[in-house]
């Protein structure tokens, strides 16, 4: 099982109402419920996976607006940091989109309008995570041998 | 036999995990191979220097007679440091794999506390000289040198003169064996009146029966012993210059005024009533033998060392060196982190 850690921050309500989001790992449901300043849930992942996290409750009268046109009030939240299987993924959190009725928008951790934040990632995470920034910046060439040393050393500690 | 690369990688690995999970037989004592946090990035980045360092092996036996000595009761004693340099001396002559000619001619023994102060002191009284070594020698005087200005150069850039002083590890820091040039060394330096510090820190773990050395040139001028090597008490800076005459420089000064470290003599002087000189040496050289023959390694005359072709880049290429551009250590193997773990790398499967 993979352990995912979700952290939001600047989490706003409208009157009562509070913000509600499902979670998904692979079009499957880990959570469903209040947006939280964290969240714990566990789901099974092997090789591509897509993690989605949907702002379901989300609708135009929970933007409030003065005479003015400025918004005083507004139902939101901005995913603050991801962690996976106790790696904080980091700057790769930004390697995801937003989803929404009009359009797509890239590296966007705010929850504004009604839609979906989408990261795809590879399991293991620790792996992916070498290996993208490996890809992205050209600088750790010996990303691949020093896993494998990591996680056979892992492996034959803890018997697996 | 083809060194095993993949597994001292994975050795380093999991000795490096099994410190951030607080599961090794005996922690390391440095910030530089314990893992702060139990995370790849940390692990990874200690991973590479868990060979690396010259210190002593951390044995059990040793740690807990440490442990127990009541070194504050020496702070009352002021002949301890007396004691210390006598008793060391003999603690030396009672060796019989050592064969010095001319030993009891350097019956000045002047502690110091550790080998920086008998090196630091020997620069100092040589300062207007210019200081030579072989390459491979300990990292830390070329560091001190360059950053007070000080000159110096590898002695196989150029002819030994009379305004060089000399500095040899016996056996040699890099390789664990007495250094191939010693002789020659010790004849330049007598032809040129050039004076010699032998400095034998790694003696007392040499696993050969038979080490002969002739200290009756004059160009030897001191010879110098540190129990850091020797013994898990490398933190409290336990050392010693033998002189055939009295060397009136700072530590001898400090020392002749009654205010040496009481603390690191005390347990010096009874680390070495308790253990001989040659303890590790005998205790540990069928465990040097055993991992050379595991990962492929050549077994070096210091019994806590290995030698070898370098397992990560770090340490040996530019930019990546530990602690300092000096320091090209990279292919000396420190086993002790093997010896000291045996329980928790049988349990790995590591120990075959």
């Amino acid at each position: 099982m993979t352990r995912f850690e979700f952290h939001f921050k600047n989490i706003n309500n409208v009157g009562a109402k509070v913000p509600l989001i499902e979670i998904r790992i692979n079009d499957s449901n880990i959570y469903k419920g209040q947006v939280k300043d964290q969240i714990v849930a566990e789901a099974m992942t092997s090789g591509e996976n897509k993690l989605e996290i949907a702002f379901v409750n989300k609708s135009n009268r929970d933007t409030i607006v003065n005479t003015q046109g400025d918004i005083v009030n507004d139902l939101n939240f901005e995913l603050d940091r991801l962690v996976i299987d106790n790696i904080d993924i980091e700057h790769l959190i930004w390697d995801s989109h937003y989803q929404h009725v009009g359009g797509k928008i890239d590296g966007c951790l705010f929850f504004g309008p009604p839609g979906s934040f989408i990261l795809e990632f590879e399991a293991p995470v620790l792996r992916w995570i070498l290996k993208t920034n490996h890809e992205k910046n050209n600088n750790d060439p010996e990303w691949e041998e020093d896993y494998n040393y990591y996680t056979e050393a892992w492996n034959k500690i803890h018997k697996k | 036999m083809e060194q095993d690369s993949q597994k001292i990688n994975e050795i380093a690995y999991a000795l490096m995990i099994a410190s951030a999970s607080n599961e090794l037989d005996i922690p390391g004592e440095y910030i530089w191979n314990i893992p702060e946090k139990n995370n790849f990035a940390e692990i990874r980045a200690k991973s590479r220097s868990v060979f690396s360092s010259g210190n002593s092996i951390k044995d059990k036996q040793v740690l807990e007679f440490i442990q127990d000595i009541d070194a504050v009761q020496y702070l009352k004693d002021p002949w301890i440091s007396k004691k210390f340099e006598e008793y060391f001396h003999k603690w030396v002559s009672a060796c019989t794999r050592f064969n010095f000619k001319g030993f009891d001619e350097f019956k000045e023994g002047c502690f110091a506390q550790g080998s920086q102060e008998y090196f630091l002191n020997f620069y100092l009284r040589n300062r207007t000289k210019r200081f030579r070594i072989h390459r491979g020698e300990y990292w830390w005087h070329m560091e001190v040198w360059k950053n007070l200005g000080m000159e110096w150069k590898y002695i196989d850039d150029g002819d030994i003169t009379s305004n060089d002083v000399v500095i040899v590890s016996t056996p040699f820091a890099l390789t664990g064996k007495i250094h191939r040039d010693l002789e020659h060394t010790i004849t330049l330096c007598e032809k040129h009146n050039a004076e010699l510090m032998l400095d034998f820190i790694y003696l007392p773990n040499l696993t050969s029966e038979n080490f002969e050395i002739d200290l009756n040139h004059e160009c030897i001028k001191t010879i110098s012993f540190s129990l850091s090597k020797t013994f898990p008490v490398q933190n409290a800076k336990i050392a010693i210059r033998f002189s055939r005459k009295k060397i009136n420089d700072p530590m001898q000064i400090s020392n002749d005024e009654n205010v040496a470290n009481r603390l690191s003599c005390g347990i010096g002087l009874e680390v070495m009533q308790r253990f001989e000189i040659d303890y590790m040496a005998k205790k540990y050289h069928s465990q040097q033998i055993h991992w050379c023959s595991v990962l492929g390694l050549n077994p070096t005359d210091v019994v806590h060392f290995a030698s070898g072709a370098p397992y990560t880049r770090f340490g040996r290429t530019a930019g990546h060196e530990f602690f300092s551009e000096f320091n090209d250590q990279h292919t000396r193997y420190n086993l002790g982190p093997l010896f000291e773990n045996a329980n928790f790398l049988k349990k790995a499967g590591y120990y075959e």
